[in-house]
């Protein structure tokens, strides 16, 4: 049967996202991996020189074969260009969907017919349908877990391949509209908290090493976003000529072990070496979060990484370093007025905000 | 320090990581251009993938348009109608066929973008998609016949192997196991060397499939 529902529930917006909770290994540096493969369905152009029947066919084409493929034990279908802004950019700031699939508006291409399945309750596993390729499909779990996100992203891309034809060609792979995805069409990233490289300076080096690698290191929400919060993207570049497990091996194996050791060595170095000047900050960035009353997102996203520096550092007692994670979810735009369940103009986000950080860290001392 | 291939001044310092070695190149500016290396500078890490293809694109296509016409590339896919010129603009293909009509362009473009990749190795789908272009229909496709059917699933078992051979080939690297490392490498020349005669048999096989020389 076909689910065709509304966006998440007001439980899972309070919840956060199963990705923010801490629960994988080394969450002290990695909050995420995320593993995402492009397919594209054969017999069918590109989005961009599809015509609007043609769009509209994909998605009917893709939804009722996806509904009925197994994915998870419920699948949750959602035609995002349907949804009112708010709500788009809920799934934005969720990473379930990107940027570029919420558009909305005037823009070209804002009532492109475009939708979103995706496991719930977990949300683990979720689907675009026509972005830039047909579809999109992402694992997404907490910590450090590309293996298990790998294994089930290989798993679901069997079972949408078993009712859908994917354009595949032997010797360029999986084909997508943008020849930098074409072969395996895979994108693994992880996401890094990196304060303690961001206070030692040594946050360029990483940027300079990692380009070397072919890696790409952008912000939290991914291509040309600053790095809000100290929180980073490490991202492969390539994916023609080399095997799923190769990415994931080089990462695993050869850069993520280097770059965590590189982080907690500076956050030794940071209580060893330059311990009043680090208490200092991370306890006046704890004084502002527990006393502000009005509070911008940039704001939030700065000092909340400091305060989590000092729980993760052994600084800040009464509250886990998972309780900040999620507030830098919560404190969105949009997952403000989902909590608050109503309309709120820049001004009252900001007291909301505030409201909300000032309670979430209460117990914190 | 000296050009690799010449006794020029070196300028050109080229590093790329290829299955998990450093390799390096040094050149002067003329022999870089000869082996087709990009003598920009390099982009900002924040530089969007799909510009600095854009970059490759544009870089090559200028110099080489007029080589094109005369060796008959095709400016047009066949099934979408995109021209060459329009992706060179945007980045972007038209259709699964695009990769077919503009092969012999998008090699070498390829080849940078993915630091030196050309032939896709990692997962083949279990029910392959074929694709074919038919003069009445914009883009049509074609089910595989049974026995390049066959052909292909073999040729995917095998590139199975062969990665999970180049992860234990690293494995063993890592591990100082030399000698293992040799009995790996052996076996995997011997691999590559039975995968190079499927294809070819395969292709022989079937002149009018739309990925023969592919």
């Amino acid at each position: 049967m076909t689910t065709t529902r509304g966006p998440l529930s007001p439980d899972a917006v309070q919840r956060g996202a199963h990705w923010l909770s801490g629960d994988g290994a080394d969450s002290d540096v990695v909050i995420s991996s995320r593993v995402r493969l492009a397919r594209n369905l054969a017999g069918f152009p590109f989005l961009n020189r599809a015509t609007p029947e043609q769009r509209a066919a994909i998605l009917t084409h893709c939804r009722d074969h996806l509904m009925h493929a197994g994915l998870a034990r419920e699948i949750l279908w959602v035609d995002v260009h349907k949804l009112p802004q708010v709500d788009r950019t809920l799934l934005v700031e969720r990473h379930l969907v990107s940027k570029e699939h919420a558009r909305g508006g005037s823009g070209p291409g804002a009532d492109w017919p475009r939708g979103l399945a995706v496991s719930i309750p977990d949300e683990r596993l979720s689907i675009m349908i026509n972005e830039e390729d047909h579809l999109r499909l992402q694992v997404i779990r907490s910590g450090l877990a590309l293996s298990e996100a790998w294994s089930q992203l290989d798993a679901a891309d069997d079972l949408a391949e078993a009712g859908l034809d994917f354009a595949f060609s032997p010797r360029f792979g999986y084909l997508t509209a943008c020849p930098t995805n074409v072969g395996c069409a895979l994108r693994m990233s992880v996401m890094l908290h990196l304060p303690g490289l961001k206070l030692t300076g040594e946050i360029d080096k990483l940027r300079r090493a990692t380009k070397e690698l072919c890696l790409a290191v952008r912000g939290y929400y991914g291509e040309g976003t600053d790095a809000a919060g100290d929180l980073f993207q490490v991202s492969n570049q390539t994916t023609l000529g080399k095997t799923e497990e190769a990415i994931r091996h080089e990462f695993e194996k050869s850069i993520l072990p280097q770059v965590l050791e590189y982080e907690r060595a500076s956050r030794r170095m940071l209580l060893e070496k330059r311990r009043r000047a680090t208490e200092d900050q991370i306890y006046r960035a704890l004084g502002a979060m527990k006393s502000a009353r009005l509070l911008a997102p940039e704001e939030a996203m700065t000092q909340l990484s400091l305060v989590r520096l000092g729980v993760l550092m052994g600084l800040i007692r009464g509250i886990s370093d998972q309780t900040i994670t999620q507030l830098l979810l919560l404190t969105q735009p949009a997952h403000l007025q989902r909590l608050l369940a109503k309309d709120l103009d820049q001004q009252r986000r900001r007291e909301a905000r505030a409201d909300l950080v000032r309670e979430r860290l209460a117990p914190a001392n | 320090m000296k050009c690799d291939r010449c006794e020029n001044q070196a300028t050109i310092h080229e590093v790329t990581i290829r299955a998990g070695e450093k390799v390096e190149r040094h050149l002067c500016e003329a022999c870089a251009r000869k082996l087709g290396v990009s003598v920009q500078q390099p982009a900002d890490a924040a530089t969007p993938l799909t510009s600095l293809l854009t970059q490759f694109v544009t870089v090559q296509t200028s110099a080489d348009s007029a080589r094109a016409q005369a060796m008959g590339q095709v400016q047009q896919c066949p099934a979408c109608r995109l021209t060459f010129g329009s992706f060179k603009t945007d980045g972007k293909l038209g259709c699964p066929l695009c990769y077919r009509a503009f092969e012999s362009q998008l090699s070498s473009i390829l080849q940078r973008a993915h630091e030196g990749g050309t032939h896709h190795s990692g997962k083949f789908p279990r029910r392959l998609a074929r694709i074919s272009a038919s003069p009445d229909h914009p883009v049509s496709r074609t089910q595989p016949e049974s026995n390049a059917d066959a052909d292909l699933t073999l040729l995917a078992e095998k590139a199975r192997r062969l990665a999970s051979l180049r992860k234990h080939l690293t494995d063993a690297v890592a591990a100082e196991q030399y000698e293992r490392a040799a009995q790996i490498r052996d076996e995997l020349k011997q691999l590559q060397a039975e995968l190079a005669a499927i294809a070819r048999e395969h292709h022989a096989q079937n002149p009018e499939d739309p990925e023969s020389s592919a």
